[in-house]
């Protein structure tokens, strides 16, 4: 007896539809076997299987079962066939009518219950556009499934509870789709930049990184609050639209990262890896091609502690996503694209010892030695850098003792208030150029968007000579003073927005 | 063309000829300009400068080598560098005196400013032939020609046992003028001036103090032009604090309270004017 | 097996024992027998049945006290292996188009030939 179940694959963001063939054969020796290029997880769904089908207190046939998974050219991957394989072996034993119009998902436990399995999103994104009106996936992974409008999400506990719903002895309610609302707020980052004592400019640098999309260079002694800063920046970024979550959800769908019962990812990401991160952790990839860090911190931040302790190779990787906010990971077998745009916060010492120009402790360092660490940073990635910052050591008793300051500083719900109104004016801006923010403006945006007054340009020509800005650094003036014009509502770069904008220009030498 | 002259040429620097055992033969790159080696000033540090050193020199050296005094100094990382970058930033005129054969640069990794003062008609010199390695003992003998070429010396930070100390004893020993920069009491980069103001070095306290030496009165100081330009509100109190201490944006901000932007924008232009100027993140009045 | 000839026919012995006691326990329990000590080309298989309607090929193992080892461990993949190729080999030959497993009947005697224990795995390939 021949019975098909639809099932899905993904391979990246991709999915494609995969069909479970069973055969139970009526003659030969008994067996078990899985055709269609399994790998070892797939392989191994036979002991799965077959012990979650006895532990069901179900009789385990005793015939020749071969299972197909067709196409059977694609390499299969991964535990979430084993749902499709059972439900097979389960209606040809019982002659359960199967329900039309449904895909199968998941990994089973040994005790015959279904576990949270990863993708389940994708699957159901995947059964909207073709139309596939049902998908049972495991009850854990229900909700990520049921973001998706029009697809009844089956949330399935256990094998004994999908038979007996087969049977008709039960019925099963499809899970409750859960609406995306533009107006969540968002969780409360770590720090409240209220919290930040001193250290004024950098929060401005901050303010201004986060509503053009800015990439930020933070250089400052340890202990001066860098880590501090990147981590209130997130809360005062604009909270996800719906399209964005959605986008986000998928990536952290696609590699396991959402947790049992969890749904929509709702909060920006903030990533942090350690600098002895490989190539691979940080761009993803392997055999069967990963998100990296970049891409898990899409439409969020990126956060590079101790940037020049970064490997070389690590860094360059960066590249590709920082210019084009995705990455194409190939490998032998497949290509897998992965949006990666990021807002990439890098913080360095400003030398080996990391206390030069401290006021107090004194820097054991050559000027030979700062600058050889200076150098480290490669050329290419700064270029990618708009803001530059110091971020100076703060007596904090010191300023802790003047409660006037402390009254007054501006909580980050004021701060992004400011942000959001500043995206929004780009996004009209850019509504026919298929950007978003200024920081991803090309030269041709710069000289449609940005005209300069004589004034204007005078200044920067006169800061090009006194400051040796680069030809690159040139435009990312040009950017940043366009994220402080549409701070300031204005609809022209002036000179003090230009003036400002000087105040980040890289001050590490950059090589041409 | 042989880059070298010999004592006997009339070419070669009179002041040179006086000391004991003035070089056979100098060896040089650029050109040999003999209007070069009438007023020069040796002005030497220690390698490990600090943040003071890199400041003062950069003042001292700009103020004295635009009014035509030719710096000479030894090429090394720290102050020397400081110097001759100093002297070229000021579009003055500046002299390296190698430690090891004419035909390398050393340190390797200054080769930006060595042609940067070739092309700026300063002058390579050194003693030594072809590529004769620098070693422990060439470098005294450079710092003798560094003495012996100049009418007065200068240090500018110096650690108890700093090699510029050798330059300054070897200054006094040819009857030269020597100066000393005063620096921290607390300070090991300043151990070594502090002693030669105590045994009797002239002190300096701004170029006029050196310029005298050479002649020179009624040098600018270029503060003063300030008070005449016409300045904002916030630009008066922004020099008006930053007389005081020099300060850091945040701090600027904190004072005065106004947001940092607003002191940001003031203090670009105000820097691009040129009244005042920056030094890692702590801002100066020029 | 290099062994001396009088250890060999004891063991033999000892299977012919094992394979009497296991034909006796499933002709009552309903067993019908049809071969004994089957031999095709390649080996024998020890006994083969019909339970009810479906051809059961038995592999018997039998020893002597535990202190050696298990019956049950003396099969192994590979023996099983063997087993499937030699039941598909009778299968093939007989051509029959009945449903099929294998099973294992493991047999302990005591020192004295008596029965310690004996215990039947039914459908041991799958």
């Amino acid at each position: 007896m021949l019975i098909k179940v639809s099932s899905a694959s993904n391979s990246g963001l991709q999915t494609i539809a995969i069909d479970v063939e069973i055969n139970v054969a009526g003659k030969g020796l008994p067996a078990f076997e899985i055709i269609g290029l399994p790998n070892k997880a797939v392989d191994e769904s036979r002991d799965r299987v077959k012990t979650a089908i006895i532990n069901s207190h179900i009789q385990f046939p005793s015939r020749r079962i071969t299972i197909n998974l067709a196409p059977a050219d694609i390499p299969k991957e991964g535990s979430f066939y084993d749902l499709p394989i059972a439900v097979g072996i389960l209606a040809s034993v019982v002659g359960y009518q199967l329900p039309e119009e449904s895909l199968f998902f998941g990994e089973l436990s040994l005790d015959g219950t279904l576990r949270h399995t990863r993708g389940a999103l994708l699957l159901s994104l995947f059964a909207k556009e073709k139309g596939i009106k049902n998908i049972f996936v495991p009850k854990a992974s229900a909700n990520e499934a049921a973001i998706v409008k029009g697809v009844n999400v089956y949330p399935i506990e256990s094998l004994n509870q999908l038979s007996s719903y087969f049977s008709g002895e039960i019925d099963l309610q499809p899970a409750k789709y859960i609406e995306a609302k533009d107006d969540w707020m968002n969780a409360q980052a770590e720090f409240d930049m209220a919290e930040i004592l001193g250290q004024e400019q950098a929060k401005r640098a901050a303010e201004i990184s986060a509503s053009g999309g800015h990439n930020l260079f933070l250089v400052g002694t340890p202990g001066s609050g860098k880590t501090m800063l990147a981590r209130a920046l997130a809360g005062i970024l604009p909270s996800l639209s719906e399209k964005e979550s959605l986008e986000v959800t998928k990536i952290y769908s696609a590699s396991g990262r959402i947790p049992p019962e969890g749904s929509l990812v709702k909060t920006r990401p903030f990533r942090a890896p350690h600098h002895t991160i490989s190539r691979v952790g940080l761009i993803g990839g392997s055999t069967k091609p990963q998100p990296g860090e970049v891409s898990l911190s899409h439409r969020g931040i990126l956060f590079l502690d101790e940037f020049s302790e970064f490997p070389r190779s690590v860094l360059e990787a960066l590249r590709q996503p920082l210019e084009d906010g995705s990455l194409t990971i190939s490998r032998s077998r497949e290509r897998v694209t992965y949006p990666s745009r990021f807002v990439l916060i890098a913080s360095a010492n400003p030398c080996p010892c990391g206390y030069l120009h401290h006021p107090k402790k004194p820097c054991l360092c050559t000027s030979r030695e700062v600058e050889k660490y200076r150098k480290r940073v490669s050329g290419p990635i700064l270029d990618r850098i708009d803001l530059h910052i110091d971020v100076p050591v703060v007596d904090i008793k010191e300023l802790a003792k003047d409660r006037r300051l402390k009254d007054e500083l501006e909580p980050s719900a004021i701060i992004r208030g400011r942000v959001i109104r500043a995206r929004e004016t780009q996004k009209n801006r850019f509504f026919d150029d298929g950007i978003h923010t200024n920081a991803e403006m090309k030269n041709k945006h710069i000289k449609k968007h940005c005209p300069l007054s004589k004034e204007v340009r005078h200044l920067l020509q006169q800061a090009g000579m006194n400051f040796q800005l680069s030809a690159r650094s040139y435009y990312k003036m040009i950017k940043v003073a366009r994220t402080i014009a549409d701070l300031d509502d204005s609809r022209d770069i002036t000179v003090s927005h230009m003036a400002e904008a000087l105040q980040y220009r890289p001050r590490v030498q950059e090589r041409e | 063309m042989k880059n070298i002259v010999e004592i006997s040429d009339p070419k070669y620097p009179s002041l040179l000829k006086k000391i004991d055992q003035p070089p056979e033969k100098l060896y040089y790159k650029g050109n040999w300009n003999a209007a070069l080696f009438e007023k020069c000033l040796a002005v030497v540090g220690s390698r490990k400068m600090t943040s003071y050193g890199r400041q003062i020199t950069a003042k001292l050296v700009s103020e004295i080598a635009a009014e035509g005094i030719t710096i000479v100094s030894g090429f090394m990382y720290g102050i020397d560098a400081a110097a001759h970058k100093a002297a070229l930033a000021a579009g003055g005129k500046t002299i390296a005196v190698m430690p090891c054969g004419i035909d390398l640069i050393h340190p390797e990794y200054q080769a930006d400013l060595y042609k940067e003062i070739l092309k700026n008609d300063g002058l390579i010199i050194s003693e030594f032939e072809g590529a004769f390695p620098p070693a422990l003992w060439t470098y005294p003998r450079r710092n003798r020609i560094v003495a012996g070429l100049s009418l007065a010396a200068m240090v500018i930070e110096a650690g108890q046992k700093s090699g510029s100390l050798i330059t300054a004893g070897l200054a006094e020993k040819y009857k030269r003028k020597l100066f000393a920069v005063p620096g921290q009491l607390t300070s090991t980069q300043s151990k070594g001036t502090l002693r030669l103001i105590k045994a009797g070095a002239s002190i300096v306290t701004c170029a006029q103090d050196v310029l005298a030496a050479y002649g020179i009165s009624n040098h600018k100081i270029p503060g003063e032009k300030l008070r005449s330009l016409n300045l904002n509100k916030l630009e008066r109190n922004i020099v008006e604090k930053l007389q005081q201490e020099p300060m850091r944006i945040d701090a600027l901000s904190r004072l005065l309270e106004v947001t940092a932007s607003e002191i940001g924008t003031s203090v670009s232009l105000m820097q691009l004017k040129g009244f005042l100027f920056e030094e890692e993140g702590k801002y100066y009045v020029n | 097996m290099k062994t001396s000839n009088g250890v060999k026919t004891k063991n033999l012995e000892t299977g012919y024992m094992g394979e009497a006691i296991a034909k006796k326990y499933l002709e009552d329990n309903g067993y019908r027998v049809v071969e004994l000590n089957y031999r095709t080309k390649y080996a024998e298989i020890d006994l083969i049945a019909y339970d009810k309607d479906v051809l059961v090929f038995i592999e018997v193992r039998t020893k002597i006290g535990e202190q050696f080892g298990t019956p049950e461990e003396t099969i192994n993949k590979n023996k099983i292996s063997r087993l499937i190729r030699n039941a598909e080999a009778y299968i093939a030959i007989k051509n029959c188009q009945k449903e099929c497993r294998i099973d294992a009947f493991c047999v302990v005697l005591d020192k004295n030939r008596k029965v310690e224990r004996r215990n039947h795995y039914k459908n041991i390939t799958l």
